[in-house]
């Protein structure tokens, strides 16, 4: 009796499995990650690394053929359902030929109202599943990293529960449909800055790297994937502020035996710590500073990670400090951890990093102050021009990463004055005193990673500008107008939340008192801004 | 679609206010009363003359100048005629234009609180250009007037008052007139029973040359002094010196109408002579001089009974 309470579903496809394949097995995957959601949806972070990371695992270590898993990131629904064809008239084309397949498609990204949001387009649920069920594969493995993403099982067979059950004696080879989601209907599925990925799907690639092989055979069947990413995504959300997350499953399925996902001993390549090494969670983090595969280990057993090749950080957490070192992955070889090669490290010196890349893009205001030149195109005033070119100077709110990365808000205020002379043939020259106030919003975009930080937006302003004529008893003159404008700037990260910075404002500006006259004016301006309130 | 585009423009741009270089030109074609007011020179910390105007004690060397305070009263009653004529323009003059169109600015109607019942409103266009007297350049011509309505109906607009300005080059230089028909519309507008027996105020100045020249014209109707018309003129240095001459009537047989030219100095001094044009002492003369404290240093009359006090010698020599 495998240590999985054999009831039910059954599968057998892996081509290195026990002899009851009878048949050679081919697999193909599709791998799905869309970072925009489209409309009334906020932009992900991590879908597309999500896709990438298991794209390389099922290519690796999963029995995939590079060229016969496509990866899209940020693909439309049309080229989707492309790629899913071209993949089901390959498995066709294996069936003819006498081998078994496996079809694997995997999306990680939005889902709303029934439907996975790939941008603008969008592919529904059911009618992706009942393309899924009558795919000409012998079995079709859905997983599905998206909020409410839930909604895809429920109709039939779904359940919520740590495992399902697998009849590990079977004797006649699986065909069907199987599930996976990362959340249920009602649940939102959660990113995490510290993993670099989606919870769900760090822990499903952590998983298949090696660490849900309970049974030690190198090998991680989908019941071992799916019960260790249900247990690990349920325990890291617990106290999330969106609340638990609950993956599911569910399977429409002929014949018996289980599904091997990966094999970790495949390439003979990755990770081995020793029996003799200390119990304990390890965390295994690439150059990125993001975690890439969990390991738990415990006393006198030996773990494998097929890691990459790559160099990684390896960590282990003890009560009061950390326990950190490197090692080297080689291309087709196995890498041994040596314990004696770790060294003590407080816990302010934490390898994982990942908010070093989500700081760039994390919400946060900034305020900033300068001067500028407003320039106005227009005829000098002594030769009978309407406005003149001043000075100003002031502050700018900002909310940086507001929509999105790179894509923010800005709120200014800005005051001049300047005196000048004014001539017409009837009145002669007259001396005024010009002041202008401007406030302005900005919608702007900025990449932020870099220590040039480049800026580009849109702007709508209200200026107010008055003139009073000294020595005389005229009236004086005032005139407010809406002036859309475009934006481009730069700005430089000098010290750590201080930056310093140069913009150009080109604006239009409609005059129509004594006659309509469509005017513009440029603002040139420098600027020192202080951020703050960002994770 | 030629009109739509501005206006769809402007409720794009949303834009609003009164900034106009043509209305500096027009409010500039008014003529304002505290340029045209006569200014004879007072020194309010050293001037010994309180109650000026109502000495009655014979002249006196070193005493305060009969003159000049006679010339000071007659510009106080002139500058306040001049500021009934004005004092509608002066109002109107710190309000953006109402209507705007591309030769003429309309401020108004208004609500007349002094003549209720009746809208007011002032008009001004812009005419051809022309060139000045005495000039050799071309200035803008402009005309205006203040007219009122009875709101009821509304009736028909008649004037008030009215004038013409050619500019010259700088703020309010050219040359203008002004009228204000008083007769005609007395029994409209009860404002203008505050000018008694007057019928008509005329005005003429001009104000791009030195010295700057102010003309008035006053017609009475029906009165019991039986006298028609009396003419006001005043010239004023850039450096504050002045001149102006008007006719005076008195209540003295002797003497019931007298013309006076007076002048002074920026100091104050000055000079003052009176010629009798009707009375028993019609054709009679007499000449008044005063110190820059407005005190007689020279007094001579050729009336039966005339002084002739102090030293012509005395007298300043006036710039014109």
């Amino acid at each position: 009796m495998s240590p999985l309470r054999a009831i039910g579903v059954l599968l057998a496809l892996w081509a290195a499995a026990p002899a009851r394949a009878e048949a050679p097995i081919r697999r193909f995957a599709v791998v799905v990650g869309h970072d925009d959601g489209g409309e009334g949806t906020r932009e992900l972070s991590f879908a597309r690394d999500d896709a990438r990371k298991l794209h390389e695992i099922f290519t690796r270590v999963g029995g995939v053929p590079a060229d016969d898993a496509f990866l899209l990131l940020n693909a439309g629904a049309d080229d989707v359902l492309t790629a899913l064809g071209e993949m089901e008239r390959r498995a066709r084309d294996a069936t003819l030929k006498g081998s078994r397949s496996v079809l694997i498609f995997y999306y990680s990204g939005h889902a709303k109202d029934g439907a996975l949001r790939l941008g603008s387009s969008k592919l529904p649920l059911e009618a992706l599943k009942r393309r899924l069920a009558t795919a000409p594969a012998d079995v079709k493995l859905g997983i599905f990293d998206a909020c409410r993403s839930g909604a895809i099982t429920r109709t039939k067979g779904a359940r919520r529960a740590p495992a399902f059950e697998i009849e590990s004696d079977a004797t006649r080879a699986a065909k069907g449909l199987v599930l996976l989601t990362s959340s249920a209907a009602n649940e939102e599925s959660q990113e995490s800055d510290q993993l670099g990925g989606s919870y769900f799907s760090h822990h499903l690639a952590s998983a298949l790297l090696g660490d849900a092989d309970k049974s030690g055979d190198g090998r991680v069947s989908l019941a071992e994937a799916y019960a260790y990413a249900y247990d690990r995504t349920v325990a890291d959300t617990a106290e999330s502020a969106a609340g638990p997350q609950h993956p599911t499953f569910s399977f429409d399925l002929a014949g018996n035996g289980d599904l091997v996902l990966t094999d970790v001993m495949l390439r003979k390549e990755g990770l081995l710590v020793p029996a003799g090494a200390p119990a304990g969670q390890y965390f295994l983090v690439d150059p990125r500073g993001f975690v890439v595969a969990e390991l738990t280990k415990a006393e006198g057993v030996e773990r494998r990670v097929a890691l990459a090749q790559g160099r990684y950080l390896v960590k282990r957490r003890l009560p009061d400090k950390l326990r950190v070192g490197e090692v080297v992955v080689r291309d087709g070889s196995i890498t041994t951890l040596d314990e004696s090669r770790l060294k003590d490290t407080k816990f302010s010196d934490d390898p994982v990093k990942g908010p070093v890349k989500n700081t760039a893009w994390a919400r946060r205001f900034s305020l900033s102050l300068g001067g500028e030149w407003q320039q106005v195109f227009d005829r000098p005033t002594q030769l009978g021009g309407y406005f003149p070119s001043a000075p100003m100077f002031g502050a700018e709110v900002a909310l940086h990463n507001a929509f999105g990365p790179g894509f923010g808000v800005g709120l200014d205020v800005l005051y001049g004055q300047i005196n000048g002379f004014l001539s017409t043939d009837a009145v002669g020259t007259l001396e005024y005193r010009y002041g202008v106030f401007s406030v302005g919003g900005t919608f702007m975009w900025e990449y932020a990673p870099s220590f040039v930080v480049p800026v580009v937006g849109v702007r709508v302003g209200f200026q107010s500008m008055t003139r009073e004529f000294l020595g005389t008893d005229l009236p004086k003159q005032t005139y407010m107008v809406l002036t859309p404008g475009l934006v481009v700037g730069v700005r430089f990260r000098i010290f750590k939340g201080f930056n310093a910075g140069v913009k150009a404002r080109l604006h239009y500006m409609l005059y129509n008192v004594d006659e309509v006259r469509n005017l513009g004016f440029l603002d040139l301006s420098a600027m020192l801004s202080y951020e703050f309130g960002g994770g | 679609m030629k009109r739509l585009a501005p206006i769809c423009l402007t409720l794009l741009a949303g834009c609003t206010g009164n900034w106009s270089n043509a209305d500096l030109e027009f409010v500039s074609a008014l003529p304002v009363k505290g340029e045209l007011q006569s200014k004879i020179p007072t020194r309010s910390t050293t001037n010994p003359l309180n109650g000026e105007g109502t000495r009655k004690d014979p002249l006196g060397l070193g005493e305060p100048s009969q003159s000049y305070l006679e010339a000071k009263k007659a510009s106080t009653d002139f500058n306040a005629l001049l500021d009934g004529l004005l004092s509608i323009v002066e109002a109107v003059r710190t309000l953006p234009p109402t209507t705007r169109e591309k030769d003429s600015r309309t401020w108004g109607p208004f609500n007349d609180d002094k003549n209720p019942g009746y809208e007011v409103q002032l008009v001004i266009v812009r005419g051809e250009d022309q060139v000045p007297d005495g000039g050799s350049q071309p200035g803008k011509t402009f005309t205006w007037k203040i007219e009122f309505r009875e709101k009821q109906g509304p009736g028909a607009w008649f004037t008030l008052a009215d004038g013409a300005f050619l500019a010259t080059g700088g703020i309010r230089k050219g040359q203008g007139v002004a009228r204000l028909l008083i007769a005609e519309n007395v029994s409209k507008l009860k404002s203008l029973q505050v000018f008694g027996p007057l019928a008509l105020i005329e005005t003429g100045y001009i104000t791009d040359r030195d010295p700057l020249t102010v003309g008035m014209r006053f017609t009475f109707g029906a009165n019991d002094a039986g006298y028609s018309e009396l003419g006001y003129g005043y010239q004023e240095k850039a450096d504050k010196a002045g001149r102006m001459a008007f006719g005076l009537r008195t209540t003295d047989a002797n003497i019931t109408l007298l013309n006076v030219a007076a002048g002074w100095l920026p100091s104050g001094a000055g000079a003052a002579t009176a010629t009798v044009q009707e009375g028993n002492y019609q054709g009679a003369t007499a000449v008044e001089c005063w110190d820059d404290s407005f005190k007689t240093v020279y007094a001579f009359q050729n009336w039966p009974g005339g002084v002739n006090l102090g030293n012509q010698a005395s007298c300043v020599a006036l710039p014109f």
